[in-house]
């Protein structure tokens, strides 16, 4: 190996620009992690594990199609809809997925309802466990150990942090997800939506509000 | 606490990532209880940020290589990676970079 400065290394010159700054040698240049990424994956392709046209689609999938917009229409389908509210609060896996919404590794969810009494928000304990069909990739902080720890010592005092204040009375129920289980918070409807249409209320409703660290927006106009 | 956002993936490596574990669970390759089993155990470690990449994607790329032994415990991980460096040193800047087999 040509090279003596390992990769990880390498960039500890404080000239912030490209890795080959300073050597003579034009050849390319790999990151540790990305030389770890690319043997998993051609081991894996190798031995048939995976289809790499199906590791594109899911990149983009997930890069561009799947977000907390999908979320939000659940949501907002959810309180222009009774039926169908009654749909994903029995079974959200199925509800969800007439919308065209579906996990494709297999994970069960839930929807759990927020009322006056109850605030209710959603964390993984153990990793970083996220209801992917309907908000697509988690934000850093959800992976972050304070948010987890936190989470479940101190409820109230995360949705402080996310400037959220709650009546005293209402009592805040944390969620762990798990790889089985994931679940969606379902805000209550903010007040002055009456006689708005789906569309409308989809842009009020955040994905902080689906995971329960925040509140839908306020209405503005329709 | 931070409630600050950064982008999805900080880097493609990251994205490549997620999508193998997406894929190796859906094809039922990988136990999705088991990964997050160990991804935990990863995060808890304390892995650091790259300069091309989070923290929690080191935990999540080192939790899937050791998920790969456990499905396949005679992959050479270390053989692959230096196939990965040695075609990185022999190809121009700029081309992309290929593994010959």
């Amino acid at each position: 190996m040509s090279s003596n400065h390992s990769p990880a290394h390498g960039h500890a010159h404080d000239d912030g620009e490209d890795h080959h700054h300073g050597h003579d040698h034009d050849h390319s240049h790999l990151s540790d992690m990305d030389i770890r990424v690319r043997a998993l994956q051609s081991l894996l392709e190798a031995k048939g594990y995976i289809d790499p046209n199906a590791l594109d689609e899911l990149i983009q999938l997930y890069e561009h199609e799947v977000g907390p917009q999908n979320g939000a229409r659940v949501v907002a389908k959810a309180w222009t809809d009774p039926a169908y509210a009654e749909r994903l609060f029995a079974d959200a896996t199925t509800a969800i997925a007439e919308l065209g919404y579906t996990g494709r590794q297999g994970e069960h969810m839930v929807a759990l309802k927020n009322t006056p009494d109850t605030h209710n928000m959603v964390v993984c304990t153990l990793c970083s466990c996220y209801p992917w069909p309907v908000l697509g990739l988690p934000p850093t902080w959800y992976k972050s150990a304070p948010y987890r720890a936190k989470a479940v010592a101190d409820p109230r005092g995360v949705l402080a942090d996310f400037g959220v204040s709650l009546p005293d009375e209402t009592y805040i129920e944390v969620y762990d997800s798990t790889a089985e289980v994931r679940y969606l918070v379902v805000p209550m409807r903010p007040d002055g939506t009456e006689g708005w249409d789906e569309a409308a209320l989809a842009n009020l409703v955040t994905r902080d509000a689906m995971i329960g660290t925040g509140l839908p927006a306020l209405p503005t106009s329709p | 606490m931070s409630k600050s956002d950064s982008p999805n993936f900080a880097a493609p490596w990251e994205a490549t990532a997620f999508a193998l574990k997406a894929h190796l669970v859906a094809a039922g390759k990988l136990d999705a209880g088991r990964f997050s089993h160990i991804l935990g155990e990863e995060m808890a470690r304390g892995h650091t940020d790259q300069d091309d990449g989070t923290a929690y994607f080191v935990a999540f790329v080192t939790a899937l290589e050791r998920a790969l032994l456990e499905i396949d415990p005679g992959a050479d991980l270390a053989a692959e990676q230096a196939a990965w460096r040695d075609a990185a040193e022999h190809t121009p800047h700029g081309e992309p970079i290929t593994l010959k087999r």
